[in-house]
């Protein structure tokens, strides 16, 4: 009887599998490519209430028997709060993303009770396998919009605020999906040079490639830093649709593939 | 309810800026997080591991720490086959994490009898409830990214895994300090099973080491990339788990393998 291999020569030829299969990775696999995730931002829309918020869960539900949609929540003022006293306190970045988690977990929270009659289901990060079960039977997904890194996010290299935050969760959803399209829902018409809330003439950007935006280097964006660098490395997003939710139609027009805001695209 | 940043975007560079901490706490300054490899060590099997458990079961008596191990083969095995369906980073970042609950299990069902106790991500904060009892809490030290994992920023596989999770863990609790158990002396310029010539590194700066262009990191390079970064734990250590002694030196201080430090 030959020798059975000793546990050493296994580890190593199990280990030397991965060398192998690195050479002709393609990530071609998409997940579940059909479907439309957008975020509901925290501060622009959930903030603002009944009056912002009613009217944009309306245009959805009616949205719902041409797409599958799936909603991430955002943080928002608490979020901000929670950092202006975490950060005075002296906690950790990984302290400070954990508890600005809970923000968004209440939001999406929220957002389920306004939509569970029409199917708005809770869904935490954990059940994210869930997502096709959901969707096949028209419900209506919400996702706490913060990634799920808490004490693990990522040190910033000046200041304590978490870079990662819902822009990030909400774009790795998708991602992982294997959806080509993040619709970013806010309160202004989109991307501008400034912000527009401050300066008067801060200009509207309609459409420009990620690279071209990270070249720009803009003081302020209508979205997370970061996640520009992630969608130059990510496989499947090649478009982020940022437009104004507060204007009546725009929802249905980006769902049906009109550029109704800013497009950050690349490819 | 007013609050510094209630009008501002949090993406502005100066409020970012802006937002610092005067001192951030130690949450845990006693603590040692100390990780074991799983190729490098627990694949071994019995022959590398049980002295290894005898000398923790030893070093507890005067050192609080908490202990994690790395997933090793059949990770990467899992990873292999994970790339030969295509799956996304997310996807295989997923996967992975399953190996080392096995492996953090294989370790407390050893350690159990000096005291191990296994403990999720959502109850470390019990940890100083087992700590001050005179427990060892064995970590799953992969980090919870999962389908959230960021792309590479080089090559194709996940780049936040157990050496990331593990300084992480340290890194946040103010923990003391952060020891990586390995099968060789520490870091090296290149692979020393590859290569005679190979030169081990006592102590050297990540910065330093970041510049260079490393063939094998031999730790994740996000952890690297963090340490450099570090607020609370500003230096790493690398022994051999293969030869007696060194951790008691680690725990005290002694450079026992190599140790990275953060520059400042």
């Amino acid at each position: 009887m030959a020798d059975s291999p000793s546990i050493e020569e296994m580890s190593d030829a199990l280990a030397a599998s991965l060398d192998a299969s690195q050479i002709d990775y393609k990530s071609d696999l998409k997940i579940y490519p059909d479907c439309k995730v957008l975020k509901i931002g925290g501060q622009s829309i959930t903030d603002r209430g009944r009056s912002a918020v009613f009217p944009i869960l309306d245009e959805i539900v009616a949205n719902v028997d041409k797409h599958k949609i799936i909603i991430s929540s955002g943080g928002g003022t608490r979020a901000r709060h929670t950092y202006h006293i975490g950060i005075d306190l002296g906690m950790p970045v990984g302290v400070l993303a954990d508890m600005g988690g809970a923000i968004t977990v209440q939001n999406a929270r929220m957002l389920q009770m306004l939509l569970a009659k029409h199917g708005g289901i809770f869904v935490d990060t954990l059940e994210f396998n869930k997502i096709p079960l959901f969707l096949r039977m028209g419900c209506i997904p919400i996702m706490p919009g913060m990634p799920p890194y808490s004490f693990w996010e990522d040190i910033p290299e000046h200041g304590s605020i978490p870079m990662n935050r819902t822009d990030t969760g909400v774009f790795f959803t998708g991602e992982s999906l294997g959806v080509d399209t993040i619709y970013y829902i806010k309160d202004e018409e989109g991307l501008f040079t400034e912000d527009p809330k401050k300066n008067k003439n801060a200009k509207f950007i309609p459409k420009i490639h990620v690279e071209e935006l990270i070249e720009m280097d803009l003081n302020d964006l209508a979205v997370e830093r970061v996640v520009l660098d992630y969608m130059l490395r990510a496989n499947s997003v090649k478009k982020l649709h940022i437009f104004n939710g507060l204007v009546k139609g725009n929802i249905t027009k980006a769902l049906d593939g009109e550029e109704v805001g800013t497009i950050i695209y690349k490819d | 309810m007013e609050s510094k940043f209630m009008r501002e975007s949090l993406v502005d560079r100066e409020v970012a800026k802006s937002a610092v901490s005067e001192g951030e706490v130690d949450i845990l300054p006693y603590l040692n997080v100390i990780s074991i490899g799983g190729k490098s060590i627990l694949d071994r099997g019995r022959s590398a591991v049980y002295p290894l458990i005898e000398e923790l079961a030893e070093v507890k008596k005067e050192y609080k720490f908490v202990m994690g191990v790395s997933g090793g083969a059949r990770m990467r095995h899992s990873l292999a086959i994970g790339l030969d369906f295509g799956l996304p980073t997310g996807g295989l970042a997923t996967v992975v994490g399953a190996i080392e609950e096995q492996n953090a299990l294989l370790l407390y069902s050893l350690m159990a009898k000096h005291g191990a106790v296994r403990v999720p991500k959502d109850h470390y904060t019990d940890l100083p409830h087992y700590l001050e009892n005179g427990m060892i809490p064995v970590l799953t030290t992969n980090p919870p990214h999962h389908y959230w994992e960021k792309p590479p920023k080089r090559g194709i596989l996940p780049e936040n895994g157990s050496d990331f999770g593990a300084y992480m863990t340290a890194e946040v609790l103010g923990a003391r300090s952060m020891i990586f158990i390995k099968d060789q002396d520490g870091f090296y310029d290149k692979d020393p099973e590859k290569h005679r010539d190979a030169k081990h590194i006592k102590r050297i700066s990540v910065q330093e080491l970041l510049a260079g262009d490393q063939e094998d990191w031999m730790l994740d390079y996000t952890m690297l990339e963090m340490l450099a970064r570090a607020r609370h734990v500003k230096q790493i250590h690398i022994i051999n788990g293969l030869k007696r002694g060194n951790i008691i030196k680690a725990l005290n201080g002694e450079n026992a393998g190599t140790i990275i430090y953060k520059e400042e």
